[in-house]
């Protein structure tokens, strides 16, 4: 067998228990799931003063639901809809939770990716700067801000950013509805406009956990004896810090970047509610509020479904730009 | 990719548009059996015909059907539809649609539309004799037919009916999200959660409204709400905060409206007979004790700013004509109410609460947190009773988790709670709450009162309004001597809107979904 062949069958066999672990945890999160939101008080028929609500609403909205039915009917029945593909309907709109999640998907992915790239960039410079004058002013107010935006309440951060720009930047909502105009372009760029105080906020609050981790590797990093050999071979304090500290930095960070990569899908909700940002987060409140158990399962599935694979690929992207992680 | 908002080329940027923004509420569904909140049973209104409506005085008066007659024995009512109505989809709409809506409604009322159940429960069927002539038939004589009949939308047959199945199932799944309706509007684009957007049907058979269009836009939180109108953004808003108004006061380009809200904060007592534990509470006399100690008009000033009203019975004192203002406005005397349990032997220990039956006065208080005030008037309340020796243990939840834990176990795991109702035209439904026929529904006390279940009986089918009026003062006066709930406040009802809108009247309730006149003659300048 050939060197190469030899990395190939080790990095698939590195790869076999993460996926096999995963996969049992997305099964275990499927029985979960259906027990876990049953196990609070109350239920989809226990609506708020509903105009003519009468005793037989509430037993038909339970049999229509099957809720009258035994626990286990419902999970064989539960089980046999997840072996379909098919995630039921919303009790509250009455549309197919496939497309509730998916509609919401849509709202909050871009929002959290372009909050997260900025989030990376504010995070890489500064964890830089802090780094290369470690000790001095600079450093210490680089450090104390990333750590204040990380402590804030998000929510907060949202409102002051809300009125600090009424007027200049729509204050909520991903889009405005009275924009009557068929322009794609028009569409894309108001949906960019409301983007931005949402992104700035979300990326405010999740730098500072990068910044720390980069901060902290690059100064490790700095530390090494093979620095020292790069700076007696010539290399300029910038070439050091470019060509070796700050590669060595993404490591760490990789990982920190696949968990909350995997948690995207589970939305912001603190953000949403602050911007009114139509997403998962909010999708999944109000589900809660209203017992909403197909939505409430097709979320959690969606969610640890994305955190495994995020974690199986983040395992995966490791092997490759750590050539240490090959010879274990 | 992402979702975009689709556009419109038959709307155009329209001249006389409303929009409107709300911080605490969505539409959950268009779909009329399934639609449950505010602003979704305000949808349900503005797209379908009724056979008739209420009038922004609060009395009945025709829609769809331009008058009626009633048989001199009073159980079958004749309608005549307006002639040449259509449905948006160019579809005639008739007498026939009515009939089938109304029988379909009484055929699956224990299954698919249950919703309406209430609705159509004195209704025997409706025939349709031609298509402007209905006739429905009523099983016994009652004063809220016509109430109930302005309840009930009119949907098209040649949508519903294929999709109904064979046990009406398909009629509460169906997501309606392209609704083919024949109201005064229809829907442009309905952007769950966000949005909706509606433009003026040109074929209404109605008096056309003057707007071109009027939208809804879903905030998270009200201070949204309240800084996209100051922007702008919107033209008014629902459901402002009392602790809006005072950024909303210096503006000159928006005008805050405070009406007299029908939305009423009621503390509840535990009535239901067979609860052994805490057996003081159902004393009269410590009830009495209980009422005296709680400041409402300190309540009002904290919670409302001032802006709320009291109330001396259940009923709040904007419905007006059914309002009982005979009964004594109950007063805030802590000594009289210390006196009162002294009297009673409940004698205080030194840590300041009482013992009752051997047992310290110390009760559960449960609430909702989407409770109107809650929780500072939660936590009022609690400081008010400790005043008197009574300690309570506020537990908050969501209203699902609240319901479960005051119907648990048949009423007998709290002592108090605190919730709020809001009645509607028609007091019937709002009296009914404390009847034995809604234990495990509205009835969140368990009192149930024979005496008070046939005078609430007697009430509803007493066509003389004078007669009724008596009736239903005394089922107040019932209450408020028993005190199963004492009504705390009735919350104003806060919007705002600028200055460039006219004709848009106020509204007693949270949201106007009983009646679409309300849209009729709004107007917005540019």
């Amino acid at each position: 067998m050939t060197r190469s062949s030899d990395s190939l069958m080790r990095f698939l066999r590195r790869l076999v228990w993460p996926v096999l672990t995963g996969t049992a945890t997305i099964l275990l999160t499927l029985v979960a799931n259906f027990f876990l939101f049953r196990f609070a008080p109350g239920d989809a028929a226990d609506l708020r003063h509903i105009p003519g609500a009468s005793a037989e609403m509430k037993e038909a909205i339970r049999r229509e639901f099957g809720l009258d039915r035994p626990y286990w009917e419902q999970f064989v029945k539960y089980l046999e809809q997840l072996l379909h593909g098919n995630l039921g309907y919303s009790y509250q709109s009455r549309l197919p939770v496939s497309l509730e999640l998916g509609n919401a998907l849509q709202n909050t992915i871009p929002l959290l990716l372009i909050g997260l790239v900025v989030a990376l960039v504010i995070a890489w410079f500064s964890a830089v700067i802090a780094a290369w004058n470690q000790g001095r002013t600079i450093d210490q107010v680089l450090r104390g801000a990333a750590l204040a935006f990380y402590a804030m309440p998000t929510q907060w951060l949202g409102l002051i950013l809300i009125f600090a720009f009424t007027g200049i930047l729509p204050s909520g909502g991903m889009r405005d509805p009275f924009l009557f105009s068929d322009s794609a372009w028009d569409q894309a760029m108001d949906i960019g406009r409301h983007m931005i105080l949402p992104g700035i906020t979300y990326a405010l609050a999740v730098y500072g956990q990068f910044m720390v981790i980069m901060r902290t590797s690059i100064l490790q990093t700095l530390s090494e004896d093979f620095i020292v050999t790069a700076k007696i071979k010539g290399l300029t304090d910038w070439q050091v810090m470019q060509r070796h500290a700050t590669r060595n930095a993404l490591l760490p960070v990789t990982t920190l970047l696949g968990l909350n990569l995997g948690m995207l899908v589970g939305g912001a909700i603190l953000i949403e509610v602050a911007y009114s940002w139509p997403g998962i987060g909010q999708l999944v409140y109000h589900a809660v509020i209203g017992r909403d158990y197909p939505v409430l399962s097709g979320a959690f599935i969606l969610i640890t479904t994305s955190v495994v694979v995020c974690n199986i690929l983040v395992d995966m992207i490791y092997v490759l730009i750590d050539p240490r992680t090959r010879q274990s | 990719m992402m979702a975009l908002a689709v556009g419109t080329p038959a709307f155009g940027q329209p001249n006389n548009f409303l929009r409107i923004g709300d911080g605490s509420s969505r539409v959950d569904s268009i779909n009329p059996f399934g639609a449950v909140n505010g602003f979704s049973l305000l949808t349900v209104r503005t797209l379908y015909p009724f056979l008739v409506e209420y009038d922004l005085e609060g009395r009945i008066t025709s829609d769809l059907a331009e008058n009626y007659a009633i048989s001199d024995d009073g159980l079958t009512w004749t309608f005549n539809i307006a002639a040449g109505a259509t449905w948006n989809d160019g579809t005639p709409l008739t007498a026939s649609d009515a009939e089938w809506t109304i029988n379909t409604m009484i055929a699956f009322r224990d299954g698919a539309t249950a919703r309406f159940s209430s609705f159509i429960a004195n209704i025997v069927e409706a025939v349709a004799k031609s298509d402007t002539e209905l006739t429905i038939k009523f099983a016994e004589v009652a004063a809220t037919s016509g109430d109930a009949l302005a309840q009930i939308p009119i949907l098209p047959e040649h949508i519903w009916a294929p999709i109904a199945g064979e046990d009406g199932s398909g009629l509460s799944s169906f997501g309606n999200t392209d609704p083919v309706s024949a109201g005064p509007f229809e829907i442009v684009r309905f952007t769950p959660p966000e949005s909706i957007i509606f433009k003026r049907y040109d074929d209404f058979y109605g008096t056309a409204p003057k707007l071109d269009g009027f939208g809804v836009v879903f905030y998270s939180n009200d201070d949204a709400a309240v800084n996209a109108l100051k922007a702008g953004d919107i033209d008014a808003a629902y459901e402002v905060p009392a602790t809006a108004m005072s950024t909303l006061a210096g503006s000159t380009a928006v005008n805050v409206v405070v009406t007299e809200g029908r939305d009423t904060v009621f503390f509840e007592i535990n009535s239901r007979a067979i609860k052994e534990t805490a057996p003081e509470l159902k004393n009269p006399r410590v009830r009495e004790a209980i009422d005296l100690a709680i400041d409402k008009d300190e309540i009002i000033d904290v919670v409302t700013d001032g802006l709320g009203a009291r109330s001396a019975s259940f009923l709040p004192p904007s419905a007006q004509y059914w309002y009982n203002d005979e009964l004594e406005m109950p007063g805030h005397d802590v000594d009289k109410a210390n006196a009162i349990l002294d009297e009673l032997g409940y004698a205080m220990r030194e840590d300041g609460i009482r013992v009752a039956n051997g047992m310290p006065m110390i009760y559960r208080f449960l609430y909702p947190d989407v409770a109107t005030g809650a929780p500072r008037v939660i936590t009022m309340i609690a400081n008010m009773l400790a005043d008197i020796g009574i300690k309570v243990e506020p537990q908050a939840s969501d209203y699902p988790s609240y319901a479960a834990a005051i119907f648990r176990d048949d009423y007998l795991n709290f002592e108090f709670g605190l919730d709020d109702f809001e009645p509607d035209n028609d007091p019937n439904r709002f009296l009914g709450i404390p009847t034995c026929a809604q234990f495990n529904q509205a009835n969140e006390t368990g009192y149930c009162n024979k005496e008070y279940d046939a005078l609430f009986a007697e009430q509803a089918v007493t066509l003389d309004t004078q007669k009724r009026r008596e009736i239903v003062r005394e089922l107040q006066a019932i209450i408020a001597r028993d005190r199963p709930i004492i009504p705390i406040y009735a919350a104003p009802t806060i919007s705002a809107q600028r200055s460039n809108v006219r004709d848009l009247p106020p509204s007693p309730l949270i949201i106007n979904h009983i009646s679409k006149q309300f849209l009729m003659n709004v107007t917005v300048e540019k």
